[in-house]
C-alpha cells in the first residue's frame, strides 16, 4: 500500500512539475519523476512479499502464489528503455535550444516562437549561434 | 462474426519501415550512390503495397491475425488487421509514400549532407513504423511502446525544420511523454484490475470489473493521455508549433495523419472495451463536449492568424474536435462520418501543408518576401505562377469547408447528420459545432483561395527578395500536392462507393471483440441506428464472453490482485 501512495505523490509531483516549473530543463526532470512513479507502480504491482523468483524446476507442481509476477518486471524493462530514449532525445534538444536561444525560460522561448516572422531562410539551423550564453 | 485467420502478413506493415529506417541513413553514410531518395522511397512504396493488398485481402476473406513471436493472445503481442484498421494502414502508409516524394530539405538553398538527409528520412520511416505499429497492436502495453516510437521519430523531424523549431520539438516531445505516462498508469490499473494487457481478453473482462473504483482512474487515465495526443480541444497545446515548425514533407505527413492514428486508438479502446462501462460512457460524454468545444474554438482561433501554415493547424485542432464528436456520439453513422472525416481532412490538410511550405520557400514561382507564410505575403499571384497548384490547393481548402463534390463535404455530410439523430442537447449541440466550424473554415480558408487567384502580388508584397535560383524539389512537391487532391477529389466523387467498400461498418453495442469488421453489404439491419449519446445497454456486454473467453485461462490474475 504505501508503494503504491509513493507511485502516486511521484507521479502527481511530476506531473505538477512539468505543469508549474518554467524552466524546460526543470520540466524535463519533472517528467522523469513522474515515470519513476509509473515504474513504481508497475513494480510493486508484480512484488509479493515471501514469494520467490518464478522459476519452476521440471516435474514439480507449481503454485502460482509461490511466485512472482515477472511481468510488470519486464514491461517497465521496455518502459525504462523508453524514459532514456525520450530523455537523450529531449536534452539533445535542450543543448541545441540553450545555445541558440541562450535561455530556457518557456515563457520567454513562446515569445520569441510566436513572434511574427522574421526574414529567415528555411533550412538555415547549422548557422553558429547568436549568442553562447551559458543555458541556465 | 468470422473468426480472423492466421497470417504473418500484417507483421510486414512493422518491419519494412523499421528495418528502412535503420538501414536507410546507413546506405547513405555508406557511400554516394546509395544516398538519395531510392532506398526511402522502395521502403515506403513496400509498404503501402503491403498494405493496400491487405485490405483487399482483408475486405474479401475477413479480418487477420498474426501472434509476434508465436505467442498467441492473450499473452504474446497480436497484430490484428481489420477493417478499421487496414482503412487507417493504407491512408499512413499511402501518406507516408506521398511525403517521401518530397526532399526533406526542400525548399532550402543549399543541398543538405547525404548522411543527414538519410537520417531525416530514416526518422519518417521511424515515424511511419510507430504509427502502423500503434494500428495492428492488440495489445495496451505494445500501444504504448509504438505511441513513444511515433513521438521519438516525429520530435525529431520537427527538431530538424530549423530556425526555433527545436523549442517546438521539446514542446511536442514533453507533450507526447507526459501522455505517455498518463497512458501507462491508467494501463497499470487495468493490469491491477483484471491481469490481462490484451484488448479482446480485457473486453471480456471488464463486466466483472465494471463497479471498482480503480476502473475509473484506469479510464480516465488513459482517455487524458489518448486526448493530449489526438489533440482535443484543452490538451491541443503542442499541435500549432509542431505542425508549423516541422520541414515541409514531415508537416504534410505529420499534419494529415498523426493526431488521427491516437483518435484510431482512442475508438479501439472505447468502441470495443470502456463504452460498455459506465465510467467509460461518462468519459465519451465529456469527450463529445470537448470536441464540441475543440471544433469551435480552434475554428475561432484559426481566424485570428496570417500565416497560412498557422490558420491550418489551427484548423486542425477543429477537426480534430470534429472527428472527436463522431467518436463519442458513437453511432454507427458517427463512426462511419468520423473515419471518413479522418481520410477526408488527412488527404486535404496534407496537401495545403505541402503546398504552404512549397509557397513559404517560393518554389512555385515568384519573388519571396520576408513574410511568406502570411496569405497577404506569398500567397497573391499563385493562380498564375502554378496554376495546377493552385487548384489543387483549392480543392483542398474546399473539402476542409466541406463543399461539395470534394470529401470534406460528405464527411461533415456524415458527422451532421449523426449528430441530428442523436438528438438532445448534446447532438443539438454537436449539429451547431459542426456548422460553426464549417461557416469559420469558409471565413478563413477562402481568404487564402481569394489571395492565390485574385490579389496581385506586387500590391501586398512589402520589400520582395528575388528568388535566388529555380530551387531543386519543387517539381516532386507539386506532384504530392496534385496527388492529394486528387485523392480528395476521388474520394469525394465516389463517396458512395468508398463509404460502402473501404469504410468498416461500427456497430455499436454489438460483440466488443469483433465489431469493427468490414461487412460487404448488409449493414445491421436490427441495431438502434442512434441511440442517445454513448449507450450504455448493460445488453451489450453478454456478449463479450462468448467472443473472446474461449479456452483462456484466467492467467495470472491472482498473483496480481493482492
Amino acid at each position: 500500500m504505501t508503494t503504491y501512495a509513493a507511485a502516486a505523490a511521484l507521479f502527481t509531483l511530476g506531473l505538477a512539475g512539468v505543469a508549474l516549473l518554467p524552466n524546460l530543463l526543470r520540466k524535463l526532470l519533472a517528467m522523469n519523476v513522474m515515470q519513476v512513479g509509473v515504474i513504481v507502480f508497475f513494480i510493486s504491482q508484480g512484488f509479493k512479499t515471501g514469494a520467490s523468483v518464478p522459476i519452476v524446476p521440471a516435474g514439480t507442481a507449481a503454485e502460482a502464489a509461490a511466485f512472482l509476477n515477472p511481468l510488470p518486471h519486464t514491461l517497465m524493462l521496455t518502459a525504462i528503455v523508453v524514459s532514456v530514449s525520450t530523455t537523450g532525445l529531449a536534452l539533445a534538444l535542450l543543448l541545441r535550444i540553450g545555445r541558440s536561444e541562450g535561455t530556457l525560460n518557456e515563457a520567454r522561448l513562446l515569445r520569441r516562437l510566436r513572434r511574427p516572422p522574421e526574414p529567415e531562410a528555411p533550412g538555415s539551423e547549422d548557422r553558429p549561434a547568436p549568442g553562447t550564453a551559458e543555458p541556465r | 462474426m468470422t473468426e480472423p485467420t492466421a497470417n504473418p502478413l500484417p507483421g510486414l506493415l512493422i518491419a519494412l519501415p523499421l528495418a528502412g529506417a535503420a538501414l536507410v541513413p546507413l546506405l547513405a553514410a555508406a557511400g554516394r550512390r546509395l544516398a538519395g531518395p531510392l532506398p526511402a522511397l522502395l521502403c515506403h512504396a513496400a509498404t503501402a503495397a503491403v498494405a493496400v493488398a491487405l485490405f483487399l485481402v482483408v475486405g474479401s476473406g475477413g479480418p487477420l491475425r498474426y501472434a509476434l513471436g508465436g505467442w498467441p493472445g492473450p499473452w504474446g503481442i497480436e497484430l490484428r488487421l481489420d477493417g478499421l484498421s487496414a482503412l487507417f494502414a493504407v491512408l499512413v502508409s499511402g501518406m507516408g509514400l506521398v511525403a517521401a516524394f518530397v526532399r526533406p530539405s526542400v525548399g532550402a538553398e543549399t543541398a543538405e549532407p547525404p548522411l543527414r538527409e538519410g537520417l531525416r528520412r530514416g526518422a519518417l520511416l521511424l515515424l511511419l513504423a510507430g504509427l502502423l505499429g500503434m494500428v495492428l497492436t492488440r495489445d495496451l502495453f505494445n500501444l504504448f511502446v509504438f505511441m513513444e516510437v511515433s513521438s521519438l521519430a516525429a520530435g525529431t523531424l520537427i527538431a530538424s525544420g530549423g530556425g526555433r523549431a527545436p523549442v517546438a520539438a521539446f514542446r511536442y516531445l514533453l507533450a507526447g511523454t507526459v501522455a505517455g505516462s498518463l497512458y501507462l498508469f491508467g494501463v497499470g490499473f487495468l493490469y491491477a484490475l483484471t491481469g490481462t494487457l490484451n484488448l479482446d481478453d480485457l473486453a471480456a473482462r471488464l463486466p466483472t470489473v465494471s463497479g471498482e473504483a480503480a476502473l475509473a482512474v484506469a479510464v480516465v487515465l488513459i482517455a487524458v493521455g489518448l486526448a493530449v495526443k489526438a489533440a482535443l480541444f484543452p490538451l491541443h497545446g503542442w499541435l500549432p508549433d509542431a505542425y508549423v515548425f516541422a520541414p515541409v514533407p514531415a508537416s504534410g505527413f505529420i499534419a494529415g495523419v498523426m493526431a488521427k492514428v491516437s483518435a484510431y486508438a482512442l475508438l479501439r479502446l472505447f468502441g470495443e472495451a470502456f463504452r460498455h462501462t459506465e465510467v467509460g460512457a461518462a468519459a465519451l460524454t465529456a469527450m463529445l463536449w470537448l470536441g464540441i468545444l475543440g471544433a469551435v474554438g480552434g475554428g475561432l482561433l484559426a481566424l485570428g492568424q496570417r500565416e497560412v501554415s498557422r490558420i491550418l493547424a489551427w484548423s486542425s485542432v477543429s477537426a480534430m474536435g470534429a472527428i472527436l464528436v463522431g467518436i463519442a456520439l458513437g453511432s454507427e453513422t458517427a463512426i462511419t462520418g468520423a473515419l471518413f472525416h479522418a481520410v477526408a481532412h488527412g488527404l486535404a490538410k496534407g496537401c495545403l501543408f505541402l503546398g504552404a511550405g512549397g509557397v513559404r520557400a517560393s518554389l512555385f514561382g515568384g519573388s519571396r518576401p520576408p513574410d511568406g507564410d502570411d496569405y497577404r505575403g506569398g500567397w497573391p499571384g499563385l493562380g498564375e505562377r502554378a496554376p495546377l497548384v493552385a487548384a489543387a490547393l483549392t480543392v483542398a481548402a474546399f473539402s476542409l469547408i466541406g463543399l461539395p463534390p470534394t470529401a470534406g463535404f460528405f464527411s461533415k455530410y456524415l458527422l451532421l447528420s449523426a449528430s441530428l439523430q442523436a438528438g438532445g442537447a448534446a447532438g443539438t449541440a454537436a449539429f451547431l459545432a459542426l456548422l460553426i466550424s464549417s461557416l469559420l473554415s469558409a471565413i478563413y480558408l477562402l481568404r487564402v483561395v481569394e489571395a492565390m487567384w485574385f490579389r496581385s502580388p506586387a500590391r501586398s508584397a512589402r520589400t520582395p527578395v528575388p528568388a535566388p535560383s529555380p530551387l531543386p524539389g519543387a517539381r516532386p512537391l507539386a506532384a504530392a500536392v496534385l496527388t492529394l487532391a486528387a485523392g480528395v477529389l476521388a474520394v469525394g466523387v465516389f463517396a458512395g462507393p468508398f463509404e460502402r467498400g473501404a469504410l468498416p461498418t461500427w456497430r455499436p453495442g454489438t460483440e466488443p471483440g469483433t465489431a469493427a469488421t468490414p461487412t460487404t453489404g448488409t449493414p445491421a439491419a436490427g441495431t438502434p441506428a442512434a441511440g442517445t449519446a454513448p449507450t450504455r445497454s448493460p445488453a451489450a456486454e453478454a456478449p463479450a464472453a462468448g467472443s473472446s473467453a474461449n479456452g483462456r485461462a484466467p492467467a495470472n490474475a491472482e498473483g496480481v490482485r493482492r
